[in-house]
């Protein structure tokens, strides 16, 4: 009777010890997440070099930039769309400055 | 006397299989690891890769700016090769520079792979902008 028991322990734990080792997932966390903003910051820095002289340049210039850099974009200059390539909603958005003839326009680029 | 031998038979079969699980397990474990760790390595790799190119002008950091040294650079493949493993990347790395005005290739550095992981940034060079991609 007593040997009885001790088998089902003894299958009990080996049951539970091998569902542990089966149902656990070492996870290695890390964050790469941002590059893609940090490198499309220092590329729109690059506007100032060319003194844009009008909005039009300004949105030549930004749609250029987020063509080549991102793989989904939306381009806003001034709250007025200026380039896409998709249609979802992107929640992700970098926004910046550039001052013509001394009037702040504002460019937000709505990245995935 | 038979149920003892039967118990015995079985715990042994029991530990076999713990045993067999745990190596496989721990075997799994570690190629996922070195898996992530090249990707990692991989992904820093560039990430080092693209920011020391791009913003190795004094007060550039995190701003595209290009200097006339590193033109010189890209101008001859074996100085670059040099600068990489000055920087202790020991990957292949492809490097491309493309006039985005016209879609002009400036440089090209290295031969395209199948995986990989690729940066990009446009920088402002001599009156015109230039893209930079780096595939790691």
């Amino acid at each position: 009777m007593r040997s009885n028991f001790l088998l089902i322990l003894e299958v009990t734990i080996a049951i539970l010890f091998i569902y542990l080792l089966l149902s656990y997932k070492p996870n290695f966390y890390y964050d790469i997440r941002g590059f893609r903003e940090e490198d499309l910051l220092s590329s729109l820095i690059s506007i100032n070099y060319l003194y844009p002289s009008n909005v039009t340049y300004l949105e030549d210039y930004s749609c250029q930039i987020a063509s080549n850099i991102l793989d989904y974009y939306k381009v806003f200059v001034n709250g007025s769309l200026a380039c896409n390539n998709t249609d979802e909603d992107l929640r992700n958005s970098i926004r910046t400055f550039y001052i013509i003839n001394g009037t702040p326009i504002f460019v937000e680029i709505f990245l995935k | 006397m038979l149920i003892k031998s039967v118990e015995l038979i079985l715990v042994l079969t029991i530990c076999t299989l713990i045993f067999i699980l745990s190596i496989s397990f721990v075997g799994n474990s570690y190629n996922s690891f070195r898996e992530e760790l090249y990707l990692l390595r991989k992904f820093y790799e560039g990430r080092v890769l693209i920011k020391s190119l791009t913003e190795s002008q004094t007060f550039s950091n995190k701003t595209c700016n290009i200097t006339d040294n590193l033109i010189y650079y890209l101008s001859d493949p074996s100085s670059f090769y040099e600068y990489m493993k000055s920087l202790g990347i020991r990957d292949n790395v492809s490097l491309e520079v493309i006039d985005i005005s016209d879609g002009k290739l400036l440089f090209k550095i290295g031969e395209k792979r199948d995986n990989f992981l690729e940066f990009r940034r446009v920088c402002y060079y001599n009156g015109s902008l230039y893209l930079f991609s780096i595939k790691v």
